[in-house]
């Protein structure tokens, strides 16, 4: 097991993550473990632990958190917050711990493309002149791309 | 002669009313149910080669104590309609239902209980072995004929002509010792409580040890291995009650030991996410406990039905990899939550509960709930001995605001 150096540790990086939305769980954590044992994805990477990445959370291992590629892997299928006594509502918490990673500019290649996709298009697969014919044919209405919304969120 | 009425036969309620009694003030102990005792009535000694200081036998002492204390009256199957707060204190409306067997003429033969169709109206007291009716499950109650049990007794000790009668009782103060309920399991789903056989409540084991379900088995009947899961219903926010219910470690620790004493064989495991020591000793008691029992740091996800039929765990194990393991018997550690029973408006306005008493808007200071007392679980979870610290000390309480009240002083 690699160390944990404390000068490393950013001790005030639970409170940015309780503070980011859906984080506000965090600190309610008793370490149980429920969650670990029903996470479909813990079961094929075990690299992937909830409890674990709430723990690093807490001890302030910002570095290691953030620019970790297994925080990306959640399926968002909530069975973690379904069976947490304390509802931390893990799902969310991983949002917002991907949130403030991608502040950081540490979210993964693939993300960040399919991020240009929405804002180009408003979607994640482009429509083009090609698609519109064929639907037309079928007697299909075309699809409009409204990109505007996506801009000014993203 | 001033007098008390204190609400709930628990062990807060006996010991209250003992310890009143001792100071010469007379009371009146109210029970809806049939038998004293709350819920303290249902459970078992624990004694491994050594006693291990669970208390269920205070309660005999004190139900005896009570029985032959003259300044205490015992009402059972007894519940309050209406109150209301008097210049003296409270005056109580009592629909009081007649008890149909008289236990001084009661042989306690069984022969009522054989022959009665409703399975859950006669039951046998825990404590003097006698019999009595539970009215609310025997078919009368439903309005439906039926005089079995009356004919078969050969001592004619049952009476069903009796009629229920309502009362009132002019009481200078009251005490609430209305205790606690026991979380129904069955609101956590994943834990297969109802569904899977071989999960049972803390409570099916009690009355398995209590019913002497594990005395004389056949070597293939014996459990080998039983899991504890405790903080079923306890410091869950989820369902609003996070809090610790101080008994639970405890109680399962004391089970898990004695299980071990009968069947050195069988395999203990104790599913925990933080083990909770409240006296001086425990810390002892869970070193001697882990040579014995398997702790493990972990709630379980899911507990279903495994390939042969019994309950399996999946869990988070020791080395970081997901478990699935069967076990015999899974008992289910519930915690406590507040007695959800009327109080007929003594505190006014607070009910029906959805919290203890103890860390809600009761405060004693309030005009509104003079000479109103509480004592025990009611407060707050606690085990039998502090429930019995509490009384002895509201006792005292009450025993001064009595005194004050005939002094003629205001009390504050
Ligand atoms: C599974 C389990 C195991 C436990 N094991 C242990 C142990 O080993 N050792 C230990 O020290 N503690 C143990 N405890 C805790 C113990 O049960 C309590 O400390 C004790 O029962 C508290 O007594 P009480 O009188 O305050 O409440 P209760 O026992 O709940 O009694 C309350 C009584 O009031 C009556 N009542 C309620 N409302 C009304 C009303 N409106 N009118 C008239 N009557 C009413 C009820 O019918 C009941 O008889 C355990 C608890 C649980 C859940
Ligand atoms: S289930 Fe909840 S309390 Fe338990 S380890 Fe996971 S987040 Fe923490
Ligand atoms: S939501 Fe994510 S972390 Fe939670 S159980 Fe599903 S995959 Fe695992």
């Amino acid at each position: 097991m690699a160390r944990i150096n404390l000068n490393d540790l950013d001790p005030s990086f639970k409170f940015t993550v309780a503070s980011t939305r859906g984080g506000e769980g965090l600190q309610a954590c008793y370490a149980c473990k429920a969650c670990t044992a029903a996470c479909p994805i813990e079961k094929t990477v075990k690299r992937y632990d909830p409890r674990k990445i709430i723990r690093m959370a807490l001890l302030g291992m910002k570095k290691e958190l953030l620019e970790s590629d297994f925080i990306w892997l959640c399926s968002s299928c909530y069975s973690c917050s379904e069976v947490c006594p304390q509802d931390v509502r893990f799902t969310e918490l991983i949002f917002a711990i991907k949130n403030l990673a991608s502040v950081e500019a540490c979210a993964p290649a693939g993300l960040m493309a399919q991020r240009g996709l929405l804002k180009e298009h408003g979607r994640l697969y482009e429509v083009s002149e090609f698609e519109n014919e064929k639907r037309s044919k079928l007697g299909l209405p075309p699809i409009v791309e409204h990109p505007e919304d996506y801009k000014s969120l993203l | 002669m001033k007098k008390v009425a204190v609400i709930g036969s628990g062990i807060s309620g006996l010991s209250l009313a003992h310890e009143l009694g001792e100071a010469g003030v007379n009371s009146i102990l109210i029970e809806t149910l049939p038998l004293p005792g709350g819920n303290t009535a249902r459970f078992s000694c624990k004694a491994t080669d050594s006693c291990q200081r669970c208390g269920a036998c205070l309660v005999q002492d004190y139900v005896s104590k009570i029985c032959r204390n003259d300044r205490v009256e015992l009402l059972l199957n007894c519940e309050i309609l209406d109150s209301r707060q008097t210049a003296k204190g409270y005056e109580l409306l009592l629909h009081k239902n007649p008890a149909f067997i008289d236990h001084l003429s009661c042989s306690k033969c069984g022969i009522c209980k054989k022959v009665c169709p409703a399975p859950k109206a006669i039951l046998v007291d825990p404590f003097t072995g006698s019999f009595f009716i539970n009215y609310s499950e025997c078919l009368l109650s439903q309005n439906m004929q039926c005089s079995a049990c009356e004919q078969v007794c050969p001592e004619q000790a049952i009476n069903l002509e009796l009629q229920p009668i309502d009362e009132n009782l002019e009481v200078d103060a009251v005490a609430l010792a209305t205790g606690f309920e026991a979380f129904d399991p069955a609101q956590k789903p994943r834990f297969g409580y109802g569904r899977v056989p071989g999960v049972l409540s803390a409570l099916d084991l009690e009355e398995m040890f209590r019913n002497g379900r594990f005395e004389n088995l056949q070597e293939n009947d014996r459990p080998s291995s039983i899991a504890f899961i405790q903080c079923v219903g306890s410091r869950d926010s989820k369902i609003g009650r996070n809090y610790c219910s101080r008994v639970c470690c405890g109680y399962a620790m004391r089970s898990a030991r004695l299980l071990k004493f009968k069947f050195p064989e069988i395999k203990v495991s104790m599913f925990y996410m933080d083990i909770q020591t409240f006296d001086r000793d425990f810390e002892n008691r869970i070193d001697k406990a882990s040579q014995e029992v398997n702790l493990i740091r972990a709630i379980p996800s899911e507990i279903r039905s495994g390939p042969s039929g019994k309950p399996e765990i999946t869990y988070y194990g020791v080395n970081d990899q997901v478990i699935q393991e069967e076990f015999d018997l899974v008992s289910l550690s519930v915690g406590m939550g507040p007695a959800t029973t009327s109080l007929a408006g003594i505190l006014g306005t607070i009910e029906p509960r959805a919290d203890f008493y103890g860390s809600n808007s009761f405060n004693p200071n309030n005009p509104a709930f003079k000479g109103a007392f509480l004592t025990g679980c009611a407060l707050g979870p606690k085990t039998i001995q502090e429930s019995i610290d509490d009384s002895v000390h509201v006792a005292s309480q009450i025993e001064f605001y009595l005194n004050k009240q005939q002094s003629g002083v205001e009390v504050e």
